[in-house]
């Protein structure tokens, strides 16, 4: 069962002599804080995120763009840009403190143990390379086996995301979009790792391609019993996919639980607004509403609740008091004054 | 199995290939009525350590060497393209043992024994071609692929006229490089040979065609001779210079931060000291020989091409799918020589061609000033010696342009190859060719017709202007942005 943790254990000590950091589930983030390095000062693109993912389940990360969802993925991997770097806080996975990995270090967890299925597949393949090669790459790479045997493992992974493995062959520009994706999570797949990251997987797909690529997903999930990291703007697809989810604004975690509870009782008011700028269709048809004004500038973000400045809910008294998060019921917690 | 396609590649390019190295090595100082029992390499087989040429099986035998080792370890099904490969190399090796001379009294491949030379180069080739044959005999897939994209480039390269004229021109003159042996007996170019009287116009006596030069020496001899050592500076001087400038290239843009820092500070260095100045101080220091010129060309000609490498490379950088490499767990190396250098190939390959032509020239240049070296003739040698002996004050044209014209054709023609290659391998520039309008131009589907046939059957009107020839129902009015995004 995930849950979200709100309070930060320091395991510091125990990664320094290298012994094996006992934590719940398969992923363990506990007040991660990624800043951006610019020439006016930080952007505190995540500022104390955590949450945890359990052994098989899936997670959902939502918010706007720009609330720090990708960044906090990519923080997990270490593969953030130059300006970027992580602060403070913890990435356990499997025992181990990812944030404290030197670069050598995360190339041997890289796609072995966590692999990421990309945003734009079109971008994440090698254009003037055959895509079955590409698959091939990270075997090659982290089993040490020849390129050949590789390739025939390519094929597996072909058959099993749905294509036909005679089309290893193929460049990309010969695929379509949906297929490029299935080609993306053949290879997020090639190394068997224990954690998927899949960073708006269907954003860029039509509407059916979408639901076919979400049902693949589902299906290689429960068949290979893996762990998943959703990452989308979509609730609408978190809601189908995930076990429990995590709602992020500005760099904050808002509210967490069970996809059931988050929508069947959001409390946070984003929470709810963002459930209603989607249209529903059990309901009588109207005007999705809009979230009026914009993400605060996470260089100097608001004092007090991040949301108060667009939101309808609050008073002045939101200003001066920074919320942490409370449990509302078993395993659901939000970031609200209101509520608390 | 192997595709028939490559099979008759193979047949047909590997006696091609043989004839091109057994001309190569041809000895220029066998008279032609000696024969073919006698133009067997020569080149190779001074007994000397210090024969470079020697040293050539060598390098051959290592690199042969290890590649066949390495797929030997890595392959999957047994085949023989590994075995093949490690017999050529063994071939090689004992080539070299016999040419260098270092094993005298052992196994000594003499001048007098020039037939052994022959004997050696023509196994290598064969063997060559054998490894070729079992490589797509066990990668048929990959080998179909291959000969796939040599034949579009081919295709593609057939229609542009510039690319096919500068071909022709350089077949020209590399197939009279190679036949010199046969259209010119190399006795004429010793200083004592002289045919006639100093500076005697051309008449129509084969070795008069182009006149005498001003020691009555035969000028068509010492042109068709001096092909060959312009061309072999040319490309030599090339292979160096791209291989600095683009490995230079792709690091100064892969990296970020003081490594690429150094490395373009570097370039610049050396884009902005004067060359011909270095070049002439590293001949007085170096000392004046062919293989001196072509690395002082080498190494002063390679920052042009790392700049425009870079510049390529910067942009690929910051593609996806070198992120996607990070994430994969790839080193930097591999990143740069399996997903950097692929994409910025077509570029060094198109500049490679046209770097011949600065190093054709430049080599010119100080062959012209009295650099090059004494004992060979190149078409800057024949313009110094020229110049010198007053030749275009008689005026004796005969001796002043036939290295000229040569000179502008061979340059000519590695610049129209190059923009060829350019336009054939930059899918951007070839589209805009053939279609004639933007690649970026809309759906095919969507005439440029205008209003006015609103409400015609099957035809949707467009708020783009334009007319959606597609059923109408088919046209999403939230999807189109037209042509006003």
């Amino acid at each position: 069962m995930s849950t979200v943790k709100t309070d930060a254990g320091p395991a510091a000590e125990a990664a320094d002599k290298g012994q094996r950091i006992e934590h719940d589930g398969i992923l363990d983030v506990r007040d991660l804080k990624t800043y951006f390095k610019l020439r006016d000062g930080d952007v505190k693109a995540v500022d104390g995120v955590s949450f945890m993912v359990g052994q098989g389940k899936s997670l959902g990360l939502a918010g706007e763009s720009g609330c720090g969802k990708t960044t906090a993925a990519l923080a997990i991997l270490k593969l953030l840009p130059e300006n970027g770097r992580i602060v403070s806080g913890e990435i356990l996975f499997d025992g181990k403190n990812l944030a404290k990995r030197t670069e050598y270090g995360m190339s041997k967890v890289r796609w072995k143990d966590i692999s990421i299925i990309f945003q734009g597949a079109m971008n994440a393949l090698n254009p003037v390379q055959p895509v079955g090669k590409q698959i091939a790459e990270p075997i090659v790479i982290h089993e040490g086996i020849s390129e050949n045997k590789a390739m025939v493992r390519a094929r597996e992974l072909f058959d099993l995301v749905g294509i036909n493995p005679k089309r290893v062959t193929e460049f990309p520009h010969e695929m379509s979009g949906g297929m490029r994706q299935r080609a993306m999570i053949a290879m997020a797949l090639a190394c068997n790792p224990k954690l998927i990251i899949g960073d708006e997987p269907t954003t860029a797909l039509d509407v059916m391609v979408q639901a076919q690529i979400l049902e693949l997903i589902e299906r290689l999930r429960h068949e290979l019993n893996l762990s998943f990291i959703l990452i989308s703007h979509d609730l609408s697809v978190m809601a189908e996919t995930c076990d429990t989810g995590v709602i992020m604004y500005a760099g904050k975690v808002v509210e967490a639980g069970t996809t059931t509870n988050i929508f069947n009782n959001a409390q946070h008011p984003y929470t709810r607004q963002l459930i209603r700028a989607f249209p529903n269709i059990h309901e009588t048809r109207e005007m999705v509403s809009s979230i009026a004004g914009d993400p605060p500038n996470l260089l100097n973000p608001p004092p007090g609740c991040r949301f108060y400045p667009r939101c309808s809910e609050g008073d002045p008294s939101c200003i001066e008091h920074d919320q942490d998060m409370v449990e509302v019921e078993s395993g659901h917690f939000v970031r609200c004054q209101k509520v608390a | 199995m192997i595709p028939p396609r490559l099979r008759t590649w193979i047949f047909v390019w590997t006696p091609i290939a043989w004839l091109v190295v057994t001309l190569i090595t041809y000895p220029k100082n066998r008279p032609l009525r000696t024969g073919f029992v006698h133009l067997l390499g020569g080149f190779f087989v001074t007994p000397s350590v210090g024969n470079y040429a020697a040293w050539v099986p060598l390098f051959l035998a290592i690199a042969l060497g290890a590649y066949g080792i390495v797929k030997l370890i890595r392959q999957a099904q047994p085949s023989p393209f590994p075995w093949v490969l490690i017999a050529a190399a063994a071939e090689s090796a004992l080539w070299f043992v016999a040419a260098s001379g270092l094993f005298r009294g052992h196994f000594d491949l003499s001048g007098k024994n020039t037939s052994l030379a022959w004997l050696f180069q023509t196994v290598l080739i064969v063997l060559i071609g054998a490894a070729v044959y079992t490589w797509g005999a066990a990668n048929p897939e990959r080998a179909e692929l291959t000969v796939w994209n040599a034949r579009q480039t081919w295709q593609l390269y057939r229609s542009n006229w510039q690319g096919m004229a500068g071909l022709y021109i350089m077949l020209f003159f590399a197939a009279m490089a190679l036949l010199a042996p046969f259209l010119a007996d190399h006795a004429f170019l010793d200083p004592t040979a002289q045919i006639g009287a100093p500076f005697a116009p051309p008449t129509l006596a084969y070795y008069h065609w182009f006149g005498t030069t001003e020691q009555g020496m035969s000028v068509l001899a010492e042109f068709i001779w001096s092909a060959r050592i312009s061309l072999v500076v040319g490309l030599f001087a090339t292979v160096i210079s791209t291989i600095l400038g683009a490995s230079i290239g792709i690091m100064a843009g892969y990296y970020h931060g003081w490594f690429s820092e150094v490395l373009m500070r570097l370039t610049d260095a050396f884009l902005v000291i004067p060359w011909l100045p270095l070049a002439m101080v590293l001949v007085a220091a170096w000392g004046q020989n062919y293989g001196i010129l072509v690395l002082i060309i080498g190494i002063t000609s390679w920052p042009g091409t790392a700049r425009v490498v870079r510049a390529d490379a910067l942009r690929v950088r910051e593609l996806q799918f070198i992120e996607r490499g990070r994430a994969i767990g790839s080193s930097n190396w591999h990143i740069m020589q399996k997903h950097i250098l692929p994409n910025v190939f077509p570029l060094v390959f198109a500049n490679t061609i046209l770097v011949v032509a600065i190093a054709i020239l430049a080599e010119t240049t100080l062959s012209f000033l009295g650099l090059g070296d004494p004992l060979n003739f190149s078409w800057g040698t024949m313009l110094h010696n020229a110049w010198d002996s007053g030749a275009a004050g008689l005026p004796a044209w005969w001796y002043l342009l036939p290295p000229g014209i040569a000179i502008v054709f061979v340059v000519l023609a590695f610049t129209f190859m190059g923009t060829a290659f350019d336009e054939v391998l930059d899918p951007k520039l070839r589209k805009r060719e053939q279609s004639g309008g933007r690649p970026d131009e809309g759906p095919d589907r969507l005439l440029p017709l205008g209003g006015g046939v609103g409400g015609s059957e099957g035809l949707a009107e467009v708020p783009g202007g334009g007319i959606w020839a597609g059923p109408a129902d088919d046209w999403d009015p939230h999807n189109d942005t037209g042509g006003r995004a």
